[in-house]
């Protein structure tokens, strides 16, 4: 049986008292995060920022695990130790995809920041992206989904030239560009083909799976 | 003894039903939902739901703050937390890690198995108040007036800082906005 420790005792009485911070919450007068807010609706390549120079990179971006996550801030872990990312609502989430920012963050999740550097080492985020992954590969073993009302739509076989095989699931929303122009896959239902190599930029869920949020058929 | 008891399930479940529906209508986007029909779950009207269950919260809360119908609010208590246990353990099975989404997005709590406990314990509690109030159904007018106070102090607190806070925020935006 597993033993009831000290921090699962607290753990236990923050959780049954939830309601003290919550009011605490609603009463305070700073702007909480607010989805619709933290994640515009506005859609723009989800590429990361360009990294041109090391020293800006190490000025601008952090990028580490999730250990504690408020309505604003993030606190990662890196080799660095622990660092604070500021979050607000001007923030921006996954470059404004608000579908793949609605999944919000949460602790153990990768997270990645690029903003203004403080004097005390902390991070005040410009953009912010969770999970997120860049493969380029050929693809293997497409399959889609007929059923009505899923939230997968297709999925398909990557082989990342560094990262292996993955799984990528296609939703409504992913955005297929092929070269010429980019729209959402239900209004243009085009998939790669078996051996075509192409690259996805994506969200890993928790299932080990990537959601693409942007798929470029043409490499 | 037994009334005392009685207020204070009285007292903790009126501001937790509350909190937890006025969280949740403050986070209209929010629902832990969003995190399990990626995983081809698929819930019918599962943002209404969820908006849905906030009302119902917030009727609860006003029944018990006004003594009124007190048998069926602690029924519906109590059928409230029997539901929330089961859904976060339905939850648990499909995505660990993910927010509970009792509070909506105003104060996020991991929905994990103390997390699932302490859901199990509130359903338990909710039961005794129920049983309570079927043993002695009589409750003094002053705990009824204090229940009352607390319940309308808070409504009106919360809703005076919310006003408070869109004014500012309508102050900034308009100074943004000036050339």
């Amino acid at each position: 049986m597993t033993k009831f420790s000290r921090r699962d005792f607290l753990k236990f009485t923050s959780a049954f008292l939830a309601f003290i911070p919550a009011i605490r919450n609603l009463l305070a007068l700073e702007t909480p995060i607010e989805d619709s807010k933290l994640y515009p609706t506005e859609l723009q390549d989800p590429t990361p920022p360009p990294l041109t120079d090391e020293d800006l990179i190490a000025e601008k971006y952090e990028s580490g695990f999730a250990k504690i996550i408020t309505s604003d801030h993030i606190i990662i872990e890196n080799y660095k130790g622990q660092v604070i990312l500021h979050i607000s609502n001007k923030t921006d989430v996954w470059d404004g995809i608000k579908w793949v920012g609605d999944l919000g963050a949460d602790v153990g999740d990768e997270i990645v920041g690029w903003g203004i550097r403080n004097p005390d080492n902390s991070l005040t985020c410009e953009k912010l992206y969770v999970n997120i992954v860049n493969y380029i590969g050929e693809v293997s073993e497409i399959s889609t989904n007929s059923r009505r009302n899923d939230n997968i739509v297709a999925k398909f076989v990557q082989n990342d030239r560094f990262r292996g095989r993955q799984s990528i699931s296609i939703a409504p929303h992913t955005m297929i560009d092929d070269g010429q122009s980019r729209k959402l896959y239900k209004e243009r239902p085009v998939l790669p083909k078996n051996s075509d190599i192409i690259q996805v930029i994506g969200r890993v869920m928790k299932d080990g799976t990537t959601l693409a949020a942007v798929v470029y058929l043409s490499q | 003894m037994i009334q005392t008891a009685i207020f204070v399930l009285n007292l903790y479940f009126i501001l937790i039903l509350l909190t937890s529906g006025l969280s949740k209508m403050a986070s209209p986007d929010y629902s832990l939902l969003n995190a399990i029909k990626l995983r081809n779950l698929f819930i019918p009207f599962g943002q209404t739901l969820y908006q849905f269950l906030a009302w119902i919260e917030i009727g609860v809360s006003i029944l018990l703050a006004t003594n009124t119908s007190i048998r069926l609010a602690t029924i519906a208590n109590t059928a409230l937390f029997a539901t929330f246990l089961v859904s976060q353990i339905i939850v648990l099975s499909i995505a660990k890690g993910t927010n509970c989404g009792c509070f909506g997005n105003i104060y996020k709590i991991q929905n994990d198995k103390i997390h699932i406990l302490v859901t199990a314990a509130q359903a338990l509690l909710s039961y005794i108040y129920y049983w309570l109030t079927t043993v002695y159904s009589e409750v003094p007018n002053i705990q009824v007036l204090v229940s009352l106070i607390v319940f309308l102090g808070l409504c009106v607190w919360i809703l005076a800082r919310r006003l408070s806070r869109l004014a500012i925020q309508a102050k900034n935006t308009s100074k943004l906005n000036q050339p």
